[in-house]
């Protein structure tokens, strides 16, 4: 029939009819009852294949297929339920009827239910293995039969709409060995009067009656994988062949035998009315469940049942496990748990299982847990990340990410963790900063005393010392606490970024959710802008902490992912604007070059406009150089206008450099106003119609002092050194009254207080105070301490100023930064009308909102104000019939 | 046991026809006979099989088909007509017999 063509049998010759089959057919059926009894005996090599075949041909071929089948099917049952009656029921185990029966609940530990397990066990095996020895007698039969009957499935049951041989044997084998009962016939083949009518599903499920093999072997099975679970060493093969031969066979009625004579051989109506066609039309399953239609038994009977132990048996177990250990050592044991059951699954059972059992476990250990887990009060989510335990974190994110919520779950929980930490950075500072203030608070008390020693003791040097510390205490406590807050955000930072990649596999969605937290926290601490520029201004200062420039360069890169996290973005421009130009103006920066690196780190964060002041002041600080280095060839060149002194001038554009306009300006004594002058002549004949304006405030001087012991260089702020100044030609108890120096200076009070302050209260104290004390009030009087002595010849005078912001100043950058979002929000609004012309009110806002989200977080209230500003101005107008609508006008 | 690489067909009329064992298994009735139940029956014992219904000259025709069906299965060479090789006297002898060897 394959390969080449078959001969063509038209030609000239005569074609010979071939000789008619002369044999009796009874005799040809009792041959082939007798062949196939000799096949169950095992005495095939007795028999001549070609004679059995030829002989079942021949039936086949005399329209007697329907006798063949019915014979052989009959012989194959008998075969069957005598095996099962002789070798598969003597050997049910005894008592797992019974410990099924209480719900497999024998589970408690004991060394009785241990051997009862192990005896258990063994019965089970017993009775498995001879299942499966009948079941493998069964199919090696079965094999040779097919073949011997080949030509019968190939001309009759196919076009019969009956199984074939194979199929036949599978049915028969699950309806007269796995139903068979001990109690009697019970899936007997239905009369021919009801063939073709539907099976009727046994009033008692086959499994649930004890005296079904169906009933042991599913108990068996049941019984036997809990002994594994509790662990002990089972036959694994044992369970895996029983298992192969459930899935194999097919839970439906009964093959209709017998069948009844066709019109035909292979041709005829279907044996089988009501238009059933094939296997299906035998009806759903009869051993299990109802209503799977062409299910193996391993799908309808025993799966269910399986799933439901093992439900059951892991509820009980996690729940214990939950009690008994602490959270990681669950998890292990969970994951431990997970493996066994998925290496069950693919060493024993069959492949639909896997994702059933895998699922359900998923459901009972983490599902129903997971709350538990992270809550955990002695070693729960907080003490993982609180130790950092990496490989535990890493199991729990694993074992979470199996169940559809557990990630989600995770990511709340570690997100509300950063947020409860952070907030506790938050109050460590806060901590830190009321330990400040109650020195503060307490300094008064302190200053009395000191009042009071001075006004009864002359020898008061301990006091003094005490006092001094006191004095520097708050400035110092609070950079302190900002730098430790930063700190502790970055190790913070650090930690999280470890877990995320080490733990969470770099979860971008976790990730996000961290990213996230931090920024809540971050932004929940109002100082933070100024905290973080605070930090980076500490590292970029010149010559800090012997820490190395990589070193720096590192922290400085984590402190752009701190900066990533604030809203307030134009708030930490202002703090870094202004603490840059401190740096640059007392020429306190690492290098030029860190600067420029740090601001290329933001303008890449946060845009050009970002960096543009602080660009512009560096800017300004070059120009100045080269002005300067101009300005002193030029002094060499006319020495006429030759300053006594040498000036070091920084010429700032106002426009960058976040300088208040101060209506008071310090009187200089003569001398640098020589040298002023002599630099605005100079500047002007260079850009004329520039006016320059000294900010003494912000600039140092070198002076000469002679004291009785040696004469010391102070480096001191202009400001003090307009106060020494006056002090020049002095006698010894000559002193100066505050309002003597105050109307000779024309300073501000609170700088001139910081500045004698600075000169007589601190660390050098080149002035002497009357009466001495920590604070200066307007009734001091002050003296030259000419009997001033100090290690080194070079000293320089720190100004009394405290780093952080006091409360005034803070108002005052706030107000700062809110005019500045004003300016900003005005600009955006023409930005975005000039291109639109008309827009709608809300959809200006949301745009605005859009546009200004990475500098700040605008208010709408904000926007609306600005909106109606510009109407004022007649940027923008209402639309006459729409009010809603603003329209641009050119 | 190393397999007998000939395999003996038998006529009803007592002639005997060896073949390849690789060019018999064209044939399902002979391939099943071989090997069914891992060698299972008396034919594979001996590598005989006895063809009881069948003439010498069928028998003959039949081995030259399976011969014949070996060297061209999977050939790329020209495939020539089997039919020209078999006497009309035959012919419905023949077709009877593939039926029954499967072949």
């Amino acid at each position: 029939m394959s390969g080449p063509r078959r001969p063509m049998t038209k030609g000239a010759g005569r074609v010979k009819a071939p000789r008619k089959h002369v044999q009796p057919l009874d005799d040809t059926l009792q041959r082939v009852e007798e062949a196939v009894a000799q096949i169950q005996q095992h005495q095939a090599s007795q028999l001549s294949f070609e004679a059995v075949y030829r002989n079942s041909y021949n039936l086949v071929l005399h329209k007697q297929g329907h006798t063949l089948y019915n014979a052989v099917s009959t012989l194959i049952i008998n075969h069957l339920e005598s095996e099962a009656r002789n070798k598969i029921v003597p050997v049910f185990p005894p008592s797992v009827a019974v410990s099924v029966a209480s719900g497999s609940g024998t589970q408690s530990g004991g060394q009785q239910a241990a051997a009862s397990n192990m005896a258990q066990a063994e019965a089970g095996q017993l009775f498995l293995d001879r299942v499966k020895e009948v079941w493998d007698d069964h199919s090696a039969c079965m094999g040779k039969l097919k073949d011997v009957f080949k030509y019968m499935d190939k001309v009759y049951t196919g076009s019969s709409s009956l199984p074939s041989t194979w199929d036949l044997g599978l049915s028969l084998f699950f309806h007269h060995v796995i139903l068979f009962s001990t109690s009697g016939p019970r899936p007997k083949p239905p009369p021919p009067s009801r063939a073709g009518s539907r099976a009727q599903p046994p009033t008692i499920s086959p499994v649930a009656d004890p005296t079904t093999i169906a009933s042991h072997l599913i108990n068996t099975l049941l019984s036997v994988i809990r002994i594994e679970r509790e662990g002990e060493v089972v036959s694994r093969h044992s369970i895996a062949d029983v298992v192969a031969i459930l899935s194999t066979l097919t839970d439906e009625g009964p093959i209709p035998l017998p069948v009844t004579a066709s019109q035909g051989t292979g041709s005829g109506t279907p044996v089988l009315g009501v238009g059933s066609g094939g296997g299906s039309g035998r009806g759903a399953a009869v051993m299990g469940e109802q209503g799977l239609i062409g299910q193996s038994p391993y799908r309808t009977a025993f799966e269910k049942a399986f799933l439901k132990q093992s439900e059951e048996f892991y509820q009980r177990e996690s729940k214990q496990l939950l009690v008994e250990n602490d959270c990681p050592t669950f998890l292990k044991k969970i994951n431990r748990r997970l493996e066994e059951e998925r290496t069950r699954a693919q060493t024993y059972l069959a492949p639909s299982t896997e994702p059933l059992l895998v699922n359900l476990l998923e459901r009972t250990l983490i599902s129903a847990h997971l709350t538990a887990i992270l809550d955990h009060p002695a070693s729960g989510l907080s003490t993982l990340i609180q130790d950092s335990r990496l490989d535990d974190l890493r199991l729990l994110y694993t074992l979470f990410g199996r169940v559809g919520t557990g990630h989600a779950a995770l990511q709340t929980a570690v997100s509300k963790w950063i947020i409860e930490i952070g907030g506790k950075v938050n109050e460590g500072l806060l901590v830190v900063l009321e330990r400040g203030d109650d020195e503060g608070a307490a300094d008064p008390k302190g200053k009395g005393k000191a009042r009071e020693d001075a006004a009864g003791d002359t020898d008061m040097k301990p006091d003094i010392s005490a006092v001094k510390k006191k004095v520097e205490a708050p400035g110092n406590a609070k950079t302190k606490a900002a730098l430790a807050w930063v700190q502790n955000v970055l190790d913070l930072k650090d930690k999280f970024d470890a877990i995320l990649n080490k733990a969470f596999s770099g979860d971008k969605a976790f990730e996000k959710s961290i990213n996230d937290a931090f920024s809540v926290f971050v932004n929940q601490n109002t100082k933070s802008p100024e905290y973080i520029s605070l930090f980076i201004d500490e590292n970029l200062k010149k010559g800090l902490k012997g820490k190395t420039e990589v070193e720096v360069d590192d922290v400085l890169n984590k402190t752009i992912a701190l900066f990533r996290f604030l809203i307030e973005k134009d708030h930490f421009e202002k703090y870094y604007n202004s603490h840059l130009a401190k740096r640059l103006i007392s020429s306190r920066s690492v290098s030029d070059d860190a600067e420029r690196n740090m601001l290329a780190k933001f303008k890449v964060e946060a845009g050009a406009a970002f960096t543009k002041s602080a660009e512009g002041m560096m800017k300004d600080i070059k120009t100045s150089e080269d002005a300067l280095a101009e300005y002193k060839r030029y002094q060499d060149r006319t020495p006429a206008v030759k300053a006594p002194f040498s000036m070091e001038p920084i010429v700032c554009g106002q426009n960058f450099w976040p300088f208040s306009n101060k209506d008071q300006i310090c009187n200089l004594p003569p001398v640098l106003l020589d040298g002023v002058k002599a630099y605005e002549a100079f500047y002007n004949v260079k850009h004329s119609g520039r006016v320059l304006t000294f900010r003494p405030e912000l600039g140092s001087v070198d002076v000469k002092t002679k004291f009785k012991a040696r004469t010391h260089e102070l480096s001191v702020s202009t400001h003090c050194m307009c106060v020494l100044a006056l002090f020049e030609g002095l006698g010894d108890d000559e002193s100066l009254s505050y309002q003597d120096i105050a109307s000779s200076t024309n300073m501000a009070a609170a700088d001139l207080k910081r500045t004698l302050q600075s000169l007589a209260c601190a660390k050098f104290k080149v002035l002497t105070k009357v009466p001495k004390g920590r604070d200066v009030d307007d009734t001091d009087s002050f003296l030259f301490n000419s009997a001033f002595t100090a290690p080194l010849a070079k000293i320089k005078i720190q100004t009394v100023a405290s780093k952080v912001e006091s409360a005034d100043e803070r108002r005052e950058t706030e107000e700062k930064v809110e005019e500045m979002r004003n300016t900003q929000c005005d600009a955006c609004i023409v930005r975005v009308m000039k291109d639109r012309k008309v827009l709608q009110h809300t959809d200006l806002v949301n745009e605005v909102i859009r546009q200004l989200s990475s500098r700040f977080l605008p208010k709408p209230a904000m926007i609306k104000k600005a909106i109606e500003r510009m109407i004022e101005k007649e940027y923008l107008e209402r639309d006459e019939n729409d009010r809603r609508t603003l329209r641009y006008m050119a | 046991m190393a397999e007998n690489p000939w395999v003996t067909l038998i006529s009803a009329d007592g002639h005997r026809f060896v073949l390849p064992r690789a060019a018999a298994l064209g044939s399902v009735l002979i391939s099943d006979s071989l090997t069914s139940g891992m060698g299972g029956f008396a034919e594979a014992q001996k590598g005989i099989i006895n063809l009881e219904e069948q003439r010498a000259e069928v028998v003959e025709k039949v081995a030259e088909y399976l011969m014949f069906k070996e060297r061209y299965t999977n050939s790329k060479d020209e495939i020539p007509e089997f039919k020209d090789r078999v006497k009309p006297e035959i012919a419905l002898e023949l077709l009877m017999a593939s039926d029954f060897m499967q072949c």
